[in-house]
């Protein structure tokens, strides 16, 4: 959760800025005969006091890279990123005058408002993805190693199908204990039940669907049809081999959730795709409109 | 059962060494959206210089001028100076010389950039910003009675009179009279040999053919009917011999000559006292006191702290506001109350705004070079 009791004082102080803003501007407004202007000395000071904020919001990624630079907690540079970026709106409003301007300022107001609803959607992400994860993927790995995952996953699939145990469902022999170190040993394959319905089934259905781009055709993404599927192989394979039907079937699973996480994973980051490289555009014509601004008095 | 170890072998040690493929499109993102924004900020400038900075368009007046940034903007980092709107126009001082505040610049009340707007238009806020007694005055609705004193001008000149339909000459009409003055919004003055002299001219003598000049003082006015009885006598004896004479009885001897000197002076101070006479002639209309003539004491601009063009309001009958078919003597001021101007001048009619009528710079001074 992002959001929690720390944050009080934070959003409390955020609120009183806000307010005492609008106040100012209130006033301002109402004794500005030809109305508010960027370029009044009122207008000028909400346009810098929301470029204070907005310059300190985007310093949260310079601060994430130098992470043992002496300059405050993380999560608090995470709270300024937050509530300060939440108190650049009105200021930046108060700034405009409610208005966009020219093209330059409106696609400035554009990109810093394409900023601020994109960082608001962040937020409610970030707030509620993370437990939706915790719950619904209880097997949640790195997402750089989602790949490799599943290519391990299928790898003890073969095993599994070929009786030669696995990694994780291998017997394992005594081994040579040094220190802590366990070093496991595969255990040699054993003559058996017929596994050929095994193979085929590893071919038709768990090859094609622990594939890459797998998931998305194949009926093994589906619950219930994969239960099906496995109860109709557990129909055809020798019980002795039901065991790693199951063992199968729970690795299919796992697949699931790893395509699952992956979705998730996108919702939950994919959204600073657009938030950080209109942050940077947003910076960029902002120094612009502030130096013109400057340049033509 | 999975141990952590097995479950821990599925993870490839060295995966903090591969970039987050997020984070690869994120960065490229970034640097094409920053390069993609400098290259718009930089082509927009090549093809259409300055404009993408401006914020809203350019005034009606300076729309010839909207490609001109330098014409105003003349010093870069700098705020416009008022000396680059005086190479244009000539605007007179609003605030005496030595007196605090001093004049704003220009541009704190006339706002450029906000679109085809009028920057002569200026919101009453900034003349609230000085006159703040005026700060009440928030309508026009607010706006105290003209000062409509009845004040002596020396002329005593009846407007019902002059309307009436039967005038001997004929009915006037406003615009007899009160002609527009070019370039002004006043009217020009009444002039007695334009408009009264037709009427009003006056004579020493009923076979005299010049008239009276108007505007002589007394002095003036006795050499000028001397020498005009003197040129009268001369063309035409007859009128100088005095209507009887005693000694000029048929077969008789006239008696010794008249005194022509003191008979041109008789003449005339009978004619002067003819045309100074109460009621009559020059005092038909004139005030005298013992030094002569009071000149006639008539503003040309009835409301010195504002400012009426007659010929912006040519559309409304001169009726509409005046009522000088009732006025029957000159100490009657016959101007129009505020309720007049409130009339057309009011939320959604015409402009309400200070400036509308009071202007800021002085009259005379504002003028386009």
């Amino acid at each position: 959760m992002l959001l929690d009791r720390s944050h009080r004082p934070w959003a409390i102080l955020t609120a009183l800025l806000a307010g005492v803003s609008f106040l100012l501007y209130a006033v301002y407004a109402s004794r500005a005969p030809d109305g508010p202007r960027g370029g009044s000395a009122p207008g000028l000071a909400f346009g810098i006091a929301a470029s204070v904020c907005i310059g300190f919001a985007a310093l949260l990624g310079a601060r994430k890279r130098r992470p043992h630079y002496r300059l405050g907690r993380v999560a608090t540079w995470l709270k300024g990123h937050l509530w300060l970026g939440a108190l650049s709106l009105p200021l930046v409003l108060f700034h405009a005058g409610f208005r966009f301007g020219g093209t330059l300022t409106s696609v400035l107001m554009g990109a810093f408002l394409a900023v601020y609803v994109t960082g608001v959607m962040g937020l409610v992400l970030q707030q509620f993805l993370p437990r939706v994860m915790t719950q619904s993927l209880p097997q949640e790995t790195v997402f750089e190693q989602l790949d490799h995952v599943r290519e391990e996953l299928l790898a003890e699939a073969e095993h599994m199908v070929k009786g030669e145990g696995g990694a994780v469902a291998r017997p394992k022999s005594a081994g040579r204990v040094q220190g802590r170190v366990v070093e496991s040993r595969a255990a040699a394959a054993e003559a058996g039940p017929d596994r050929n319905a095994l193979s085929l089934f590893l071919e038709r259905q768990l090859r094609p669907y622990f594939a890459k781009d797998g998931a998305r055709r194949s009926r093994l993404a589906d619950a219930s049809a994969r239960a099906a599927l496995f109860e109709e192989l557990r129909r055809t394979v020798d019980p002795a081999l039901h065991p790693v039907t199951r063992d199968l079937e729970a690795l299919a699973a796992q697949r699931d959730q790893i395509e699952m996480q992956r979705r998730l994973h996108l919702w939950l980051h994919g959204w600073l795709l657009v938030h950080v490289p209109l942050s940077y555009a947003m910076c960029f014509l902002g120094a612009v409109h502030a130096l013109m601004a400057l340049y033509y008095g | 059962m999975k141990s952590t170890k097995d479950l821990a072998q599925r993870i490839d040690p060295g995966y903090h060494r591969h970039r987050h493929p997020l984070r690869r499109l994120r960065l490229l993102f970034s640097v094409g959206l920053v390069a993609a924004s400098a290259a718009w900020v930089g082509l927009s400038f090549g093809f259409a210089g300055e404009g993408i900075y401006v914020r809203a368009g350019m005034s009606r007046a300076h729309g010839p001028i909207a490609d001109a940034c330098s014409r105003c903007h003349v010093d870069a980092f700098s705020p416009t100076v008022d000396a680059a709107c005086l190479s244009c126009h000539t605007v007179g001082p609003h605030v005496p010389a030595g007196k605090t505040p001093p004049d704003p610049e220009c541009g704190a009340c006339h706002a450029e950039h906000k679109g085809r707007t009028l920057l002569v238009e200026v919101a009453d806020g900034h003349c609230n910003a000085c006159h703040a007694s005026h700060r009440t005055i928030t309508t026009l609705e607010d706006h105290a009675q003209f000062p409509r004193e009845p004040r002596d001008q020396h002329l005593r000149f009846n407007h019902r009179a002059h309307l009436a339909e039967d005038l001997l000459q004929g009915p006037l009409q406003c615009g007899d009279c009160h002609r527009p003055r070019p370039a002004s919004p006043d009217f020009a003055p009444v002039r007695f040999d334009t408009h009264c002299a037709r009427c009003h001219a006056e004579r020493l003598h009923p076979e005299l053919k010049d008239a009276v000049p108007h505007g002589l003082g007394l002095p003036r006015l006795r050499e000028w009917a001397t020498a005009a009885l003197v040129r009268a006598f001369l063309e035409n004896p007859r009128l100088a011999e005095p209507r009887s004479r005693p000694n000029a009885a048929p077969g008789r001897s006239p008696g010794a000559p008249p005194d022509w000197t003191a008979m041109l002076l008789a003449k005339t101070d009978a004619a002067l006292d003819a045309l100074l006479t109460p009621g009559r002639g020059c005092l038909l209309c004139h005030d005298r006191d013992a030094e002569g003539i009071v000149p006639p004491q008539v503003p040309s601009n009835w409301m010195p702290r504002a400012s009426f063009d007659h010929k912006t309001h040519r559309a409304q009958a001169c009726e509409g506001c005046h009522r000088a078919e009732t006025v029957a003597d000159a100490q009657t001021v016959d101007l129009p109350g505020v309720q007049s101007c409130q009339a057309c001048h009011h939320d959604g009619g015409a402009p309400t705004a200070c400036a509308t009528c009071h202007p800021y710079h002085p009259r005379d001074a504002a003028a386009w070079r």
